[in-house]
């Protein structure tokens, strides 16, 4: 694969490493093969896309990007600990620590306050749910919202709003890696718009990964590059600014 | 994690309540139906709780329970008396007779006998007169109970009028005279209970040539009863028992030989699969609805162990809300119609015990379902839309 970084990206270290990732689903005739040797880098402060159709693979690989999936074969590091290595319990705990999720259906608790959702990471990284809410309330301000708003429950929130506290949420214990996969799928234009440009602005900072997997080309634009996907490999990879202009030219 | 799991349970209101109400009203079957039948189950030795100054029971050998009448000759309290260890022993009387009512209907009633000269086994408790009145002529001491309910005075007008010091009546065709009113532990078959001399038994007894059903023994202080126990019967060859054992061979009877416990069990026994299928179906389902947190806490760096004790906590705080009104429920309708009816209610901490039991068990099983489910699901699933 050739890697473009963008002038704009701090060239530090390498913070997700893949070479010749495969996963296969199922066996024998049923078998589906995912990944089929899939080699891409991340590196710390940037913004990936993985981009391509439907059942191509890009969900597949930021979850064994996440650690929440096993591979089948190949190499995959993530801040230099490939999950191989590590025991499932240890795994979670570095998932917990390391890596910050956004969902295409948000996946907020629904009997939990906006503030209190945010606070989940921090709860499960055993900080006191007092101690969390009052930090998750701080970044709950940057991302727009007032008090009113950080009592409510989520169903009480509009699609832009909940994703705004899942961005919140995907923040607030500081991880160094941030997956998203569709974060705008369910949103309308304008909205996913003003999400994404939450999502550069807080989700690059201290000089974090971004991976958002999308097939959204309304936002491709935010991305520093963009991997092309298909039929379980990632077939190009070209930065954010050049594919837009290309997508315009066509 | 506590905190996430418990606003999870609450958030969800229509489960929790779901899942509360039927452990509640497993609890409260499973208590009240047991102490239902621990109530019953003490009344069958009621008579061994309220003569409460013996320590031994002398009865014939064939007698199987307290009210498995075997008469023995009276020289057997002569016998027992004679026998190392023994401070005193005294005669008693039980038996079941025909008291004819004022309206000359009939009612069976449990006459008790008791020793002429000491009037030891007498009622626990005289609501009026004396118990030294039995040894007017004819003088009987009746239940309270018996004197309000099944021996009262029918009216013309259908009303009941209780039974009071210096009414008449007939014990067996002999005529008597009540001389007080007592209070008993209610019996097993709710007949009422009328005490009175051992003389004056006898001779309303059907004429018979043995007429001793127990002799009453108190042992010497410092004496090892069970072994007064053997010594009174290498002397008589007759059966003694310390009063708990008394109890409890009655109990053991009752247990034996009625259908009662298997009653009673059923009905414990649909309590608590009442609360499996209500409260772990609810309880499961609930997870089920929350399965797509649960990935996105393990996804998020929950450990399986956290998820576990997530799920236990919520399960013991439903279980222990549930067991708290249904045991709550139960005890407040025992104190309702205790002594306000004939129902038999006792709720001693074994059965609150039990309860608790069965209602932990009903929880974990629910849990263990919902923990297997939470264990295997693969955190991926949270990106699954």
């Amino acid at each position: 694969m050739n890697a473009i970084f963008p002038e704009n990206v701090v060239e530090t270290e390498i913070a997700v490493r893949c070479s010749g990732l495969t996963k296969t689903f199922g066996s024998g005739n049923s078998a589906v093969k995912a990944l089929r040797g899939v080699d891409m880098e991340v590196r710390n402060g940037e913004f990936l896309m993985l981009v391509g159709p439907s059942g191509c693979g890009k969900t597949t690989l930021i979850s064994v990007i996440a650690g929440v999936l096993r591979r089948d074969g190949g190499v995959c590091s993530v801040f230099d600990e490939d999950y191989n290595h590590l025991t499932e319990d240890e795994t979670t705990s570095f998932r917990g620590s390391n890596i910050g999720f956004v969902f295409q259906a948000f996946n907020l608790i629904p009997s939990l306050t906006t503030a209190e959702n945010v606070a989940t990471p921090l709860i499960i990284n055993g900080m006191k749910p007092r101690a969390a809410v009052g930090r998750a309330r701080d970044i709950l301000v940057q991302v727009g919202f007032d008090d009113r708003m950080m009592n409510s429950l989520p169903t009480d929130l509009s699609g832009g709003q909940q994703q705004r506290v899942a961005i919140a949420r995907a923040l607030v214990h500081h991880p160094r890696l941030i997956v998203c996969d569709e974060p705008t799928s369910a949103l309308d234009g304008e909205t996913g718009h003003k999400v994404m440009e939450l999502l550069r602005k807080l989700g690059r900072a201290e000089n974090r990964a971004l991976i958002v997997v999308t097939h959204d080309s309304r936002i491709f634009e935010f991305a520093d590059r963009i991997a092309e996907m298909e039929d379980g490999r990632i077939t190009r990879v070209v930065d954010g600014a050049s594919h837009v202009a290309s997508m315009n030219e066509n | 994690m506590s905190f996430i799991a418990l606003k999870m349970l609450f958030g969800d209101r229509a489960k929790y309540l779901g899942i509360v109400v039927g452990l509640t009203f497993a609890s409260l079957l499973i208590t009240q139906q047991s102490a239902i039948f621990a109530g019953m189950m003490t009344r069958t030795f009621s008579f061994l709780s309220d003569v409460g100054l013996p320590d031994i029971w002398v009865v014939d050998p064939q007698v199987k329970y307290i009210d498995d009448i075997r008469p023995m000759q009276d020289t057997e309290v002569l016998r027992v008396r004679g026998v190392e260890g023994v401070q005193w022993a005294v005669p008693l009387y039980k038996g079941s007779l025909a008291v004819r009512r004022t309206d000359g209907t009939y009612q069976s009633c449990v006459v008790i006998g008791l020793d002429d000269e000491t009037l030891m086994g007498g009622p626990p408790r005289m609501l009026a007169g004396r118990m030294s009145d039995l040894r007017r002529s004819g003088g009987v001491i009746v239940d309270a109970t018996g004197a309000a309910g099944k021996l009262a005075h029918k009216m013309p007008d259908g009303t009941r009028v209780p039974l009071k010091i210096g009414d008449e009546m007939e014990i067996n065709d002999n005529w008597s005279v009540v001389v007080g009113i007592c209070k008993v532990t209610q019996t097993f078959q709710a007949n009422p209970v009328i005490y009175t001399t051992y003389s004056s038994a006898t001779s309303f007894a059907p004429s018979q040539r043995l007429l001793l059903s127990f002799v009453t023994v108190k042992a010497k202080p410092g004496q090892d009863l069970n072994e007064l126990c053997r010594r009174i019967e290498k002397a008589t060859s007759r059966r003694a028992y310390t009063r708990n054992q008394f109890k409890m061979v009655t109990f053991l009877y009752y247990l034996k030989y009625t259908g009662m416990p298997i009653n009673f069990l059923t009905a414990v026994a649909l309590g608590f699969l009442v609360g499996v299928a209500i409260s772990g179906q609810t309880f499961y389902n609930f997870t089920l609805d929350n399965l797509r947190y649960f990935g996105t806490l393990k996804a998020m760096g929950a450990k399986n162990g956290a998820l576990l004790r997530m799920i236990l906590l919520q399960a013991l705080v439903v279980g222990g809300i549930g067991y708290g009104l249904g045991v709550g429920a139960a005890s407040a309708w025992g104190m309702l119609v205790n002594g306000r009816t004939q129902l038999a209610f006792r709720l001693p901490w074994h059965l609150l015990l039990i309860s608790a039991v069965a209602v932990l068990v009903i929880c974990l099983s629910s849990a263990a379902l919902s923990i297997r489910k939470v264990m295997k699901l693969e955190p991926a699933v949270v990106f699954r839309s």
